[in-house]
């Protein structure tokens, strides 16, 4: 909720952790003991619980302020409100276009295109210009496609490559497309989506630093879409540990690990 | 797996008329509201126009600026339809904590002193008239709590709602009430250990010991 700015954080014990535990559950404990607080939690199953037991008490304390009448025109205020904005947000245009360009070569990408593609959305240069000079190079990382979870930011990568993991996005046993995190500050999300059978607006999930947290929409048509959306630069490096899409009904249909 | 809403858009939203009494889960409104179904939306509006304006006017005290809060955690509860994560809280829990979040925030962005918490404790003590299922039970969950509270020390009641409500930091709690820090931290776990068992055991609060 409110990011401390990278301040190292002192790991909490199990003590530390428990005697806090209804500051926790009222979400008033804040900064680098909120993170340290929360990274305890997300390891330690018996704290969890500590806090898991006093939370719902918290969240109902909220229900003692009672229901009131808004004032007359609320409800037509909001939804004129609602209709005016609910226009879809376009990604940024570069971004968009080299999500598209990966999109179109299914990922036959060799290490140093893709390193310079993001290279490109992240000084703003064209990405048509970065790109086309190394399209003959764009198949040789993958003639076949790449199909399965592939870390290009592995100690395999290619050249200028740390900084780029791709990892396949499953639904159930099947691989549904490709999602891409830049290992950059800010950090960018590129998600390509196939074969996942469904026309509708989806969002893109992520679980940062153990919250969940959607990033955006996009629309998906016959099961297909591509999307790409600027992390905020309060999140820190591997802080995303994974990405989801989420149907219209809160079902996840495909996820992937990061 | 064939989407019946298929080709559904955000900005066109389908239908401008929804049912009097819209008899759909609250998640299942929010799945509509993310696919841009309106008659979802006017739906869920209606289920919860009134708990997150209360919320918000008990804590900004001013009915402007709690009209402008109440807007604006609505809208996100809207754009974040789709994100929804049941297994992480209720429908309910989920609402009312964006309000209350961002009705802090305001507070601290306006450096507004908090109300004086005996004015929440005496709030919503206008007795309900009979009123069918879901509502009533929402009505019995909301008075166990307020009689839990009413039934803790005043001191442990006050710090737990400057917590609860206004996000207030035990340090915090322990300026404004000039008492050590440990004393706040201390009346924050007893009061919260109490209304926990109190709702747990349907007692007062005073009967039990934490
Ligand atoms: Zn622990």
């Amino acid at each position: 909720m409110n990011p401390d700015g990278g301040e190292s954080t002192r790991p909490l014990s199990c003590d530390e952790v428990r005697s806090r535990a209804a500051e926790i559950a009222l979400a008033i404990v804040g900064g680098p003991e909120r993170s340290a607080a929360l990274s305890h939690l997300d390891c330690c199953a018996a704290c969890r619980s500590a806090v898991d037991q006093l939370a719902p008490a918290a969240d109902t304390l909220l229900l003692m302020a009672g229901e009131v009448d808004p004032p007359v025109g609320f409800e037509v205020r909001l939804l004129e409100r609602l209709r005016r904005e609910s226009s879809p947000q376009p990604p940024p245009r570069l971004a968009l276009r080299a999500a598209a360009l990966l999109q179109s070569r299914k990922w036959r990408l060799s290490g140093a295109v893709a390193a310079a593609m993001l290279a490109a959305i992240g000084s703003g240069v064209a990405v048509g210009e970065a790109i086309a000079p190394a399209t003959p190079a764009a198949v040789q990382g993958g003639a076949g496609g790449v199909t399965g979870p592939r870390g290009y930011g592995g100690s395999s990568g290619g050249s200028g490559l740390a900084n780029v993991e791709v990892r396949a996005l499953r639904s159930g046993s099947q691989t549904a497309g490709e999602v891409l995190l830049t290992r950059t500050t800010p950090e960018w999300l590129l998600m390509s989506v196939r074969d996942l059978h469904v026309s509708a607006w989806v969002s893109c999930v992520v679980s940062v630093s153990g919250r969940v947290v959607s990033v955006g929409t996009f629309q998906l048509q016959d099961g297909q879409g591509t999307w790409s959306v600027r992390l905020p630069r309060s999140w820190a490096l591997g802080d995303v540990t994974d990405a989801r899409v989420v149907g219209p009904g809160g079902a996840v249909l495909a996820s992937a690990t990061l | 797996m064939g989407n019946p809403r298929a080709g559904l858009v955000r900005n066109s939203f389908v239908s401008t008329t929804a049912p009097a009494g819209d008899t759909r889960s609250d998640e299942a409104l929010l799945g509509a509201m993310a696919l841009g179904d309106e008659s979802a939306a006017v739906a869920f509006v209606r289920r919860y126009q009134r708990r997150v304006y209360g919320l918000a006017l008990a804590i900004v005290q001013d009915a402007r600026t709690a009209e402008d809060l109440s807007q604006e955690a609505l809208m996100r509860v809207w754009q974040h339809s789709g994100a929804y994560d049941v297994r992480r809280a209720s429908v309910s829990t989920w609402v009312l904590t964006i309000t209350r979040n961002l009705c802090i925030d305001f507070l601290r962005i306006r450096r507004a002193t908090p109300v004086d918490p005996e004015a929440l404790l005496a709030l919503g003590l206008v007795s309900p008239g009979p009123e069918p299922g879901e509502l009533a039970e929402r009505r019995d969950a909301a008075a166990a709590v307020r009689t839990a509270v009413a039934n803790l020390p005043p001191e442990q009641a006050r710090a737990l709602m400057l917590a609860a409500f206004y996000g207030l930091t035990a340090d915090e709690i322990s300026r404004r009430e000039s008492i050590p820090l440990g004393t706040a931290k201390t009346r924050i776990r007893a009061a919260l250990a109490k209304v926990r068992l109190a709702l747990a055991a349907g007692l007062p609060a005073e009967g039990v010991t934490a």
